[in-house]
């Protein structure tokens, strides 16, 4: 009998377990992104992402915004080149600051589910490294 | 009465703090005067405005000629802008609206437009062209003579903007490629390059004479002054027999040194300053700015300052007055006319075009303010006296600006000209009375 308790008891630990790993929902990317954004990113992308024209890009439309997830973490690392005001490296944010950032900013701006995780930062980190 | 003292001094307190900004007697009233639905801005009781002309470019500075014709600069940049050039407006039949206009030397973009001895002269990004003209042609005679040429070129801060003063003399501001002039451009923590190579051709002003022909900056131009950032605002005074100018401050404080300035401490700082231009003075970019909430010049967090450090006050100018940061000082005038009332009279009017580095605070400037004078010196204080270009009432990303205020000139009977950049608006504005 104390056995059986024993086993239901393991069992319930174990579901509850799987259930918080079900997937990020809307609501927590933005909880997790936007505050790195308002730090890092909206003094020049501005609150509604569209950037100063001619001096600053927008991210609505922005080609790394949309584009595979290794270039535009490679961008992020190494820094930019916009038409006035060349954007910085930001390099000193860690790896989870910049997947959670960046899955943010292109739920928000681009209303595009895209995952990127802390991984694949700490991949094209190193490969960067590398490099240099 | 215990309480009325008590509140009488926190009000004396409080109003001591805020004593830049002055409600004189002809202050707009900001937060109780709208917009007029017609020309878009706001004006103080008394004045009133006519939209002079909607012109299809991005507008710069105004110069008018004596014979009361109205000539506007067009410039191409930041890929902003449709028409380069000059257009010239005549109001025939005085109504306030411009009902002659031509447009000429529209394969030049240009900022910087004023009369002397009879020419147009015309500030490009890499040089300055004459115009003469003869006669009532409402357009010069021949082609552009170029009065000095080989500016450096350059992507950001390049409008050569100048001011002539009464010995003949041209002094041409030729802004800075960069920021803050460190090693790495707008880079965390990136320290200042020392000594800083952006001063040796750029970042000052530059003398030159007015009326000589084919002149270079490399063979003709005299460093006259140093450490200007960029002083797109740069003005003569013949009343007062100087020249003045206001530099537009760095950007980015918090953004590259958020461990020594909070969001709100970026968007205030650094101050923009208005100066008199002196022989061999150092304005103190890069190595300072000046920060108007402590009243001092502090060392730039490029090079060792935190915010908390004062620069050598011996070595550099300090600010005849200075304004909240990021408004970008465009143009200024010195009032001359007799149409305003006499409170105007050589005071200064400066044309803000409005901030984009204060977010995530709200943007500002985007206004004409007015800086009264006792004899050759503003008393420090100022008032709006031209608002609500942008539009909206809290403007977030400058994108939204219905209109950005850039140019100013006198007319020949008093009446003063505005322009705006993004929407090629022209103002007439004129005194109507109460």
């Amino acid at each position: 009998m104390k056995n059986i308790f024993l086993v239901f008891f393991i069992l319930l630990v174990i579901t509850g377990c799987l259930s918080a790993q079900k997937p990020l929902t809307n609501d927590h990317i933005v909880a997790e992104g936007q505050l790195i954004y308002e730090r890092e990113c909206l003094a020049c992308h501005m609150r509604d992402g569209r950037g100063v024209p001619g001096m600053i890009p927008g991210l609505l439309e922005s080609v790394w915004l949309q584009g595979p997830n290794d270039s535009l973490i490679g961008y992020i690392l190494t820094g930019g080149f916009g038409p006035q005001v060349q954007m910085a490296r930001f390099d000193f944010l860690s790896n989870e600051e910049i997947a959670k950032v960046l899955t943010y900013s292109r739920l928000v701006y681009l209303n595009k589910r895209s995952i990127i995780s802390n991984d694949e930062v700490r991949k094209v980190r190193n490969q960067i490294e590398l490099l240099e | 009465m215990q309480k009325f003292l008590l509140f009488s001094i926190f009000i004396l307190l409080s109003s001591s703090l805020l004593s830049d900004v002055i409600q004189g007697p002809y202050y707009l009233d900001n937060a109780n005067i709208d917009r007029d639905p017609i020309t878009d801005i706001a004006l103080p009781t008394g004045f009133e405005a006519t939209v002079f002309a909607d012109v299809d470019g991005y507008a710069r500075h105004i110069a008018v000629r004596d014979d009361g014709t109205v000539y506007l600069a067009l410039t191409v940049r930041m890929g902003r802008g449709s028409n380069m050039g000059i257009v010239a407006m005549q109001d025939t039949d005085n109504d306030g609206t411009a009902d002659i206009i031509e447009s000429f030397a529209t394969h030049i973009p240009g900022t910087a437009l004023q009369f002397y001895d009879n020419y147009l002269y015309f500030g490009s990004k890499t040089a300055i062209y004459r115009f003469e003209f003869e006669g009532d042609n409402i357009l010069p005679i021949g082609d552009p003579e170029i009065v000095v040429d080989g500016f450096p070129e350059q992507g950001r801060h390049e409008a050569k903007t100048f001011a002539i003063d009464d010995q003949d003399n041209l002094f041409v501001n030729v802004g800075t490629p960069s920021n803050s002039c460190a090693e790495e451009f707008r880079t965390i923590d990136s320290p200042g390059m020392d000594p800083c190579p952006h001063l040796e051709i750029q970042s000052g002003v530059w003398k030159f004479s007015a009326s000589t022909l084919n002149q270079t900056q490399a063979d003709d131009g005299i460093k006259f002054a140093t450490g200007i950032r960029n002083a797109v605002a740069i003005e003569w005074s013949d009343e007062h027999k100087k020249i003045y100018f206001l530099n537009h401050g760095r950007d980015a404080l918090f953004l590259l040194y958020p461990e020594f300035y909070s969001a709100e401490d970026s968007a205030e700082l650094p101050s923009e300053e208005m100066h008199i231009l002196t022989e061999g003075a150092d304005y103190g970019w890069p190595y300072t700015y000046f920060d108007h909430m402590k009243g001092q010049r502090m060392l730039a967090p490029e090079y060792g300052g935190n915010g908390q450090v004062v620069a050598d006050e011996d070595k550099y100018q300090t600010p005849i007055a200075n304004f909240p940061g990021h408004w970008a000082p465009n143009d200024m005038m010195f009032y001359k006319g007799d149409q305003f009332p006499e409170y105007f009279k050589n005071g200064a009017f400066v044309v803000w075009h409005g901030s984009w580095n204060r977010a995530p605070i709200q943007q500002a400037g985007y206004k004409v303010t007015f800086s009264p004078f006792i004899n050759d010196m503003p008393t420090g204080d100022w008032q709006d006296f031209a608002n609500k270009f942008a539009g909206q009432r809290v403007l977030e990303n400058p994108a939204d600006a219905v209109h950005r205020p850039t140019g100013i000139a006198e007319g020949i009977n008093g009446e003063v000209y505005v322009s705006s950049t993004v929407s090629g608006r022209v103002w007439q504005i004129k005194y109507v009375g109460e």
